[in-house]
């Protein structure tokens, strides 16, 4: 193998391609990058042994050939190098790669070629067309509410037809908080199997790395469902999970069609008010307690060791919960998700799920539980000594 | 007799109900009963109720068919948690040494303030007319040079009560009692005493010390014979946030039996978890306290992912820590405590999750037998053989 390509031309393929890989653990063959030479251009491809990462770059071949190397060195030997031609040459040796660059001149040791094996092919046939940022935001405003177990089904994003088929439905749930965001997409609404689609957290996180704003083809077989750009040059594709999605339409009806309190505020104002009530809160009071009276919400704090915080605002409200408690932190996190003005937070009762929503994202939905409080004793006894 | 030590205990009458009563001036005489779940207990009554035998801890059932034109309110427990930092805020303003034992009572150590406060009497008059103006509710103090006669003399004239038990006249006062005022005897050594025909306070200390080591054993026997003579030399212990919550036992022969370490585990689990539940804490941290024959003393220490107060969790992380320490020399003392305490308990979840629904029901039923019928009237297998 033989050829020569510009530094600038590959960095960025290289990046993607050594992310994935394993950095210092696993066998070494996962923590190979190869460089296939063939057809006329260089495939840079790399796997975890569950995601896969294809590219293919511009440059100079004179020889034909595949070469696998330590992938982290050398993402950070290219990396470091100036901008400029660079020529990769196998040694007939059969067990290193020559890298030069001007005077510069490196050798890498390379790994056995029976090692590698043949990466999915981007499957053809009823192509999805999408929108690259479209994909991001959505990952961002889902991800956050995913379990951390990775092996059950809660730690997934989970795509879905809407029960009156019209849209699509994705979400993300953890237990105590839900995501849920719907869109329109006729031709991807063809591509989601009735089950839906469940995408693992760590793959989605690899995924938003690799994904650019421009548009993206997606789509999905032999279990794996693929995403490659545009142009056709990268190819990027993870396994599904098939577990059991927990069904969320109790809660979701709950909240949509039970609750008996709104609470509409300003969002920023809100967040603006979070951050400061945060600075009270506490390894064990990680929470916000919301006093609701007519025109005004109190937010209030106090911790052990550390004071208490108090901020009047002015609101909308409506309903029947005096009292109610949210994890600051998770409170902050959800409003950052929003990019209406007010937000509308439907409570179903002290204790119950409460729905939040912006007149200006109308697809976005969150639901979160709120934090199980005790008043203090209702009679005290004193203990029985004997 | 001068005092050498003066303790005040203060307790807010009929708190809840008159916290109503208070913000709600049209209640005024009216039977007025907080619990409004037909399912649940009476968590206060007001004195115009209490004349129908209605009292806290009563199911509600039963207080609606003693007073069914009673108004029954369902309890704002938040407004009652304002009023009772109005009241402990100005307590802590005015005296030095508070102790917060519930949401509505208090001890407070008055030696040393007369320069400050005046005599006893004064200052305990001078502290009720200040919560009055404060916040409209009376409430009833009890004087005497220790802490448990104090309780029981804040019991005394309620409500709006104030009565003086003087170093001199502690005895006196204490005699003709039934052995139940005294707080912390319960219900079962109560009715034990009274089978064998020693009902008051006086019958007690005719029988003699030996009488009741004999018959409730060193360390129980003991406690109650200083009770009985007047004694108790617990301090007031300011602060206010509770730290800690927990249980320990000092084996009466040394050990390294698993069986019997896990056994007296659960036991201090329940007690932690129960009293826990009962005040109203989560916490975060269970500490495993032990003691090695030498009398060398270890902790060890594990923080949950989230607050709890359920036996079951404690008694988890508990269990875990034990596996953890060498077992290689005996024991003489092994204890639990569950720190990092707050109010806030573990966030919900969306989902059903019907195991720690039945942990947490089961958790209830045995508090709730527990209050009715004494702490050993019900309890788990796995504490059985243990001495709680």
């Amino acid at each position: 193998m033989l050829l020569k390509l510009f530094r600038d031309d590959i960095i960025e393929g290289l990046q993607k391609s050594a992310s994935i890989i394993p950095a210092k653990t696993g066998a070494a063959f996962l923590r190979t990058i190869w460089l296939k030479v063939e057809d006329g251009s260089l495939k840079v491809m790399s796997t975890d042994s569950n995601l896969e990462f294809c590219g293919s770059y511009p440059a100079e071949i004179v020889e034909d050939g595949l070469v696998g190397v330590q992938g982290r060195s050398f993402y950070d030997l290219i990396r470091k190098l100036p901008a400029g031609q660079i020529s990769l040459k196998a040694e007939e040796d059969g067990q290193h790669l020559a890298i030069e660059q001007g005077s510069r001149r490196y050798k890498l040791p390379t790994n056995e070629k029976s090692w590698f094996q043949d990466f999915a092919e981007f499957p053809e046939e009823n192509t999805v067309f999408w929108s690259g940022d479209f994909l991001s935001d959505l990952i961002d405003k889902i991800a956050y509410c995913l379990g951390e177990e990775d092996a059950e089904a809660i730690s997934c994003l989970h795509m879905t037809r809407s029960r009156t088929g019209e849209h699509i439905e994705v979400c993300g749930l953890n237990g105590h908080q839900f995501s849920m965001y719907r869109f329109l997409h006729e031709d991807l609404k063809a591509l989601v199997p009735e089950s839906g689609i469940l995408i693992q957290r760590r793959y989605l996180t690899e995924l938003k790395k690799w994904l650019a704003a421009d548009e993206i083809e997606l789509n999905a077989a032999g279990k794996r469902l693929f995403f490659r750009t545009g142009d056709k040059k990268e190819t990027f594709s993870l396994p599904l999970n098939f577990a059991q999605y927990p069904d969320y339409t109790t809660f979701l009806g709950k909240v949509l069609r039970e609750s008996s309190a709104t609470l509409t505020v300003d969002r920023l104002e809100l967040v603006d008010a979070l951050e400061r009530i945060a600075i009270f809160n506490t390894d064990s009071n990680r929470c916000v307690y919301l006093d609701l009276n007519g025109g005004e919400v109190t937010l209030s704090s106090q911790g052990q060791d550390v004071g208490k915080a108090n901020e009047t605002l002015e609101v909308q409200f409506s309903g029947d919960v005096k009292r109610i408690a949210f994890p600051t932190r998770n409170l902050i996190e959800i409003l950052s998700h929003f990019s209406s003005e007010k937000v509308s937070f439907k409570f179903t009762g002290a204790e119950g799920p409460c729905g939040v929503e912006g007149a200006d994202d109308p697809e976005y939905l969150v639901i979160i539980m709120p934090m199980k409080i005790t008043e203090e004793t209702y009679y005290n006894e004193e203990d029985e000594a004997i | 007799m001068d005092w050498q030590r003066v303790i005040a205990h203060l307790d807010m009458d009929a708190f809840f109900a008159s916290v109503e009563v208070a913000d709600d001036p049209a209640l005024a005489g009216k039977p007025v009963i907080i619990g409004a779940n037909p399912r649940g207990v009476v968590s206060a009554a007001s004195y115009e109720a209490r004349k129908f035998g209605v009292h806290s801890a009563m199911p509600v059932m039963r207080a609606r068919k003693l007073c069914p034109h009673g108004v029954f309110l369902p309890g704002r427990h938040h407004r009652y948690s304002e009023v009772s930092h109005v009241i402990f805020g100005l307590l802590r303003n005015l005296v030095p040494v508070v102790e917060q034992t519930s949401v509505d009572e208090a001890y407070l150590d008055l030696t040393g303030t007369r320069r400050l406060l005046g005599a006893p009497e004064e200052a305990a008059l001078m502290l009720k007319a200040r919560i009055r103006e404060a916040t409209g509710l009376t409430g009833s103090v009890g004087l005497a040079p220790v802490k448990f006669v104090a309780k029981i003399a804040s019991d005394f004239h309620k409500p709006d009560g104030l009565t003086v038990v003087r170093p001199g006249e502690v005895a006196a006062f204490l005699a003709p009692l039934p052995l139940g005022k005294i707080p912390g005897v319960g219900p079962k050594t109560r009715d034990y005493l009274a089978k064998l025909g020693v009902r008051t306070i006086a019958e007690a200390l005719a029988r003699g010390r030996e009488f009741l080591l004999e018959h409730l054993g060193d360390t129980s026997g003991e406690w109650l014979w200083e009770r009985v003579n007047g004694q108790d030399d617990r301090p007031v212990q300011p602060g206010g946030d509770q730290k800690s919550m927990g249980a320990e036992n000092t084996f009466e022969r040394d050990t390294r039996d698993p069986r019997e370490l896990a056994r007296w585990l659960a036991v201090q689990a329940e007690r932690v978890g129960r009293e826990l539940r009962a005040e109203g804490f989560f916490g975060r941290t269970v500490t495993l306290k032990y003691t090695y024959a030498d009398f060398s003393k270890h902790t060890r220490s594990r923080t949950l992912d989230e607050p709890t107060h359920s036996t079951e969790d404690i008694l988890a992380a508990a269990t875990a820590l034990l596996a953890g320490i060498s077992l290689e020399r005996e024991l003489r003392l092994i204890g639990i405590s569950v720190s990092n305490l707050d109010r806030v308990g573990p966030q919900p979840k969306l989902l059903p999750d019907p195991a720690a629904e039945r942990r947490d029901k089961l958790d209830a039923a045995l508090d709730a037998i527990s209050g009715k019928f004494g702490k050993t009237a019900v309890r788990r297998g796995r504490t059985l053989g243990g001495k709680d």
